[in-house]
């Protein structure tokens, strides 16, 4: 492992790598910063740029871009309580009355040390375990991936907001939007309609850049008004000895839960920052102040997120199966790069696996001295009013589309995409476990079909090894523990505070 | 009957289900020994045919659900049709006519917009994607093709 991680700083601290990861870090807060601008769409408008590079340098530069667009969706949590994704949501709840009480420099900074922290205990927890899962996922056999996908699948639609079934049938839906095309294996059309750019199946990035930026911009410009958002003055940016003290220990305690949460498929960021905040909230001496400004709902859930962003990258490399929508993204980059993710990376990819460990570490710091003393400067992007932005955004996601293959029925589709994604909006269907649907459905078909195969045909096959018995059961627990109704009436409960 | 989001969600994931269900059944299932084209995709468009029946079931026993409704129609459609714009004129006019289509016809889709903002929004519209695709990836995309 040392020897690993010493490789690893080699590659990320050669001059190209440097600058693609502060390039990362920098325009990923910048556009993190800005609001209705999550850290997906920020990924899929910039994936494009990253096509031109080598590999370590592209996937170096994704993982600082999701950084920094973390992080920027943070600040707008805690400057004008709009989360930029659902896992700053509970940011928003304490971040928010820290600002409005006068402490917004406070809750930044906190939150900055609090993901940093997590950062660093998160990119050692991937040097320790990620080899061990890979050497692990060698025993993985096309039975043990079948499982390990219906869990990854069944937990993301268990866990958005909104219904469980329509979780489960967006699911569905991605599956079968991703079998469009030619069927590897016969070589035979499925759902075509004859047209001729469906052959080759429908790409990813069009779907998400369709449902997430379009979508988006379709619901954004309804509301908007001339007035940009009021912005939170910060003055002091350094949180007062009590303070740090009162936040400690809820952020090793989130970066604990993040790193735990994040390597399970399909579950990650948002629940680990939830699951933080509830436990700092039980464990407080005074429960009644949070929702009024507790630091300590601020740090908690902030290490939480940022751990598991981090350690979400295990499954996503070491088994190739991503566990969110934005991992499903950075899996695609890998794939436009030549690279399968699975087992064999580290072996075979050690400068790619190692450079971008250490990369992640080095993000970090870059996130900390960037942001911190930049801070100013980034909440005057707040200032801009949406209608500046918007053109610019969908001019960006539109050549991101473009930029796939030089083809317009791509941006035709994009198109459609952003029309569905909008419908589905207006249903309360979540767009997330679509896209994982999307990813993972291939995967899953052949998996099966695999398993199968070498059973001769016996069903049964699926329960046959420890491994894929653990996955299934975890995937019926989840779904059982979900539908109690206690459970339930909290998760409600939970979204209604949020929303 | 109200038209709750359930129902409406519920009806159209098992049309959904349903069509590519008899859309399936062209395709060769083969056996559980070895899957044919059609194998996965009959599990899987039955699947959501089931899922969104419960779902109509449900809603109609509860049928207290949020209301459908509420289409932001305006920008919608002129969003959607200024990318379907930019998509036909990328090839076939170029770069700038694309994104000035794209720019103009979205601008109608704002209710904050300004007539004085319009000429700069384009001109940016315009100068950002040569920088960063002409001039920073060296993509050839035609500019004009006139």
């Amino acid at each position: 492992m040392i020897d690993g991680l010493l490789l690893g700083f080699q590659v990320a601290f050669s001059f190209d790598n440097l600058l693609y990861c502060l390039i990362g870090v920098t325009l990923g807060t910048f556009i993190g910063m800005l609001p209705g601008v999550g850290p997906l769409v920020t990924i899929a408008m910039l994936l494009p740029m990253t096509y031109g590079l080598p590999p370590e340098g592209s996937l170096i530069m994704l993982a600082g871009i999701y950084y920094g667009a973390s992080y920027g969706g943070s600040s707008t949590a805690i400057l004008v309580n709009l989360p930029g994704e659902s896992s700053s949501v509970v940011t928003c709840l304490d971040g928010y009355q820290m600002a409005k009480k006068g402490r917004a420099g406070a809750a930044l900074a906190i939150a900055a040390i609090g993901s940093f922290v997590a950062g660093c205990i998160g990119t050692l927890a991937i040097a320790l375990f990620a080899p061990w899962l890979g050497r692990a996922a060698l025993d993985f056999g096309a039975a043990e991936y079948t499982a390990l996908i219906v869990m990854a699948l069944v937990a993301t639609s268990v866990l958005v907001q909104g219904a469980f079934i329509k979780g489960l049938l967006m699911a569905l839906l991605g599956i079968l939007i991703g079998l469009i095309g030619m069927d590897t294996n016969s070589g035979a059309l499925r759902y075509t309609f004859g047209l001729t750019p469906l052959m080759d199946g429908v790409k990813f990035v069009v779907v998400a850049v369709g449902m997430f930026a379009f979508t988006e911009i379709i619901m954004q410009l309804r509301s908007h008004t001339a007035q940009p958002v009021e912005a939170t003055k910060v003055d002091s940016l350094m949180p007062t000895r009590e303070e740090l003290k009162a936040s400690a220990l809820p952020i090793l305690r989130g970066t604990g839960i993040g790193m735990f949460f994040g390597i399970l498929p399909g579950i990650g960021p948002t629940m680990s920052s939830f699951a933080s905040y509830m436990l700092e909230k039980r464990v407080a001496r005074d429960p009644s102040r949070f929702g009024h400004g507790a630091i300590e709902g601020v740090a908690g859930p902030e290490a939480a997120n940022n751990a598991a962003a981090q350690t979400s990258f295990i499954p996503t490399l070491t088994l190739g199966v991503p566990g969110s929508a934005t991992m499903a993204l950075m899996l695609g980059a890998l794939m436009i790069q030549g690279i399968t993710p699975g087992p064999n990376v580290i072996t075979e990819r050690p400068t790619l696996f190692w450079g971008l460990v250490a990369s992640m570490w080095i993000g970090n710091v870059l996130l900390v001295i960037l942001n911190l003393p930049l801070i100013r400067l980034w909440t005057a992007l707040l200032k801009v009013p949406y209608s500046w932005l918007f053109s610019l955004i969908l001019i960006l996601s539109c050549f991101g589309i473009y930029s796939l293959a030089n083809s317009y029925s791509d941006v035709l589709l994009g198109a459609f995409f952003g029309m569905l994604g909008y419908l589905f909006l207006k249903l309360d269907c979540s767009p997330a476990p679509f896209i994982l649907g999307l990813v993972l459905g291939p995967m899953l078909e052949e998996n099966v079909r695999r398993a199968l195969l070498i059973s001769h045909g016996d069903p049964a096959t699926f329960i046959a090894s420890p491994i894929s018995i653990g996955f299934l059961s975890a995937t019926i627990l989840l779904v059982l523990w979900i539908l109690l109704p206690a459970v339930r009436r909290r998760k409600e409960k939970i979204e209604l505070e949020t929303n | 009957m109200k038209a709750t989001r359930d129902l409406i969600a519920g009806l159209v994931f098992s049309g959904i289900g349903l069509a590519a269900l008899i859309i399936a059944r062209n395709y060769p299932f083969g056996s559980t020994l070895n899957m044919g084209a059609g194998y996965f995709p009959v599990i899987v468009s039955t699947l959501i045919l089931i899922f969104g029946i419960v779902l109509v079931i449900q809603e109609i026993i509860r049928g207290n659900g949020p209301a459908f409704g509420d289409i932001a129609w305006r920008p919608l459609l002129i969003i959607t049709g200024a990318v379907i714009g930019f998509a036909l004129l990328i090839d076939t006019a170029g770069l700038i006519p694309a994104v000035a289509f794209l720019v103009v016809a979205g601008w109608f889709a704002d209710p904050a917009r300004k007539w004085r903002h319009l000429p700069v929004q384009i001109a940016i519209g315009i100068a950002v994607p040569i920088l960063i695709f002409r001039l920073g990836l060296n993509m050839p995309i035609n500019l004009w093709a006139f």
